[in-house]
């Protein structure tokens, strides 16, 4: 016999609830006329019932999770490739932060100022820091 | 130290904008700005003398350009040109705002994140414990069961949580974060005398689209790239995780026609029988708050089904859109799924 996938579980599941649900439905609708070891019978069976369905739902989704790896797999490393993409984003603005330090630097070698150049390379320093 | 042209070839000195170097770009500086560039081309002070052969390049594209200057106290025509220019190159490209893309991203993480089918998923069973179930479905094994697979489904939402995230971070133009290098750019060029106050607005206005230009066509090459390579695994992956919470309801159901046949049902029935006055009323009352909260998880999953489903329709439109070329309708399609994913997620009931 062929093993049942997880959606054929699922759709069992589902058909077993409803089942479930008519039982419990026919006991409410003839309340009055039912006895009480009856209405204990129909009441163990609708409990029964829905074991299975929720039985079903517990083992099929657990497979279906499974599956569901390699593809989340994949999708992580896209996420990855978009945060690298992001990080480039980020190093073309520092090399507009860069740009403007050289352009300081020439300021301050333009006035020979030491102490501005000093200021200015530490400044540099600190933006190519790894 | 130089830094050779994109559009000449020719070197230009590193720390210049392209606006002060590129003959094309030449924003008709100041004779003395072109000294004191070429003085620090080659390494002299402001003092020493310029390679000739340096001044003659300069000068004689610093002149060429001279009469292009409509705007004498800003000189800022060339570099208007350059931004004019650009722009035509992104309204054609249709690269002008990736921020449909972005909010697209960001409303699909913020909607297939929602962790509350997850936490449900095993309380479920707790619940119909109480309800008065005694068989294999509510043991300890099939609870500890479903915790597992919880965790293993918010885990799996957390990934498509990261991957909006990221597209929608890659489509966002954080053009603040030009705009403060650029300034410090302006200035420093003002300090060091390079350029006056007024020139340094056309440079500003250049360099800025420039820049924009760049990033939003490296930011559209990278979304296309990822999301036609990566389509086949999303459209895989929510269709999986939808089935999962489709599941979820069918269980829920069960529990909601367990309680409101076997727990409230029976009672009310009985208390009638028993001829209590007022507690079939009770019954119906506190029951119907009660299922209220089960209906409210019910609709949020559904929600959570809808969302999911949005979010891979509006994946493969895009890709078929990227497929095509066309950037006008990927971003008319992102816009269109943006606005959807929103709605759904108001919709959502805390």
């Amino acid at each position: 016999m062929t093993p049942i996938t997880q959606l054929d579980a699922l759709a069992l599941a589902k058909l077993f609830k409803e089942a479930a649900l008519a039982v419990g439905q026919y006991q409410l609708d003839h309340w009055d006329a039912l006895a009480t070891s009856q209405r204990r019978e129909l009441t163990d069976t609708e409990y029964a019932i829905l074991d299975h369905s929720q039985n079903l739902i517990t083992a099929a989704v657990g497979v279906q999770l499974a599956e569901t790896q390699p593809s989340l797999a994949d999708i992580q490393q896209a996420t990855a490739l978009a945060t690298q993409a992001i990080q480039r984003l980020q190093e073309f603005k520092q090399v507009l932060a860069v740009a403007a330090g050289l352009v300081a630097l020439g300021a301050a070698v333009a006035t020979g100022s030491p102490t501005a150049m000093a200021s200015v390379v530490s400044s540099l320093l600190a933006l190519v820091k790894p | 130290m130089a830094i050779v042209s994109w559009r000449t070839g020719r070197s230009r000195p590193s720390g210049l904008p392209p606006t002060l170097f590129d003959p094309g770009l030449q924003t008709a500086a100041s004779e003395n700005i072109t000294t004191r560039c070429l003085t620090l081309a080659a390494g002299a002070t402001n003092t020493q003398r310029v390679p000739a052969a340096a001044k003659h390049f300069f000068v004689n594209h610093t002149a060429a350009k001279q009469p292009f200057s409509i705007c004498p106290r800003h000189d800022c025509l060339p570099s208007l040109l350059f931004a004019i220019l650009l722009g035509a190159t992104l309204a054609g490209t249709g690269c002008t705002s990736l921020k449909p893309v972005a909010d697209f991203g960001l409303n699909a993480s913020g909607l297939v994140g929602d962790p509350a089918v997850a936490k449900d998923y095993p309380l479920s069973l707790t619940r119909q414990q109480l309800y008065g179930q005694t068989g294999v479905s509510v043991s300890p094994a099939q609870i500890a069961q479903r915790q597992h697979d919880a965790r293993r489904f918010l885990e799996a939402q957390q990934v498509l949580q990261a991957y909006g995230q990221a597209l929608g971070a890659l489509a966002a133009d954080d053009l603040s974060a030009y705009d403060t290098e650029v300034a410090a750019l302006n200035k420093n060029l003002v300090a060091g005398k390079f350029a006056t106050t007024s020139q340094t607005a056309g440079y500003a206005a250049a360099v800025k689209i420039g820049f924009r230009w760049g990033t939003s066509l490296y930011r559209a090459a990278k979304i296309k790239q990822l999301i036609l390579t990566y389509n086949p695994n999303v459209q895989a992956a929510t269709a999986q995780l939808a089935t999962v919470v489709d599941s979820y309801l069918t269980g829920l159901a069960g529990e909601q026609g367990m309680f409101a046949q076997l727990v409230a049902g029976r009672a009310r029935h009985s208390a009638v029988d028993q001829g209590i006055d007022g507690l079939p009323q009770l019954i119906t009352v506190l029951a119907d708050g009660y299922e209220q909260g089960l209906a409210t998880k019910a609709a949020n999953a559904r929600s959570l089904i809808a969302g999911l489903k949005k979010f891979a329709q509006g994946h493969q439109e895009l890709a078929v859109t990227l497929h095509q070329g066309t950037w006008k309708s990927t971003l008319a399609v992102a816009r269109q799924y943006a606005a959807e994913l929103r709605q759904i997620i108001q919709s959502l009931t805390p």
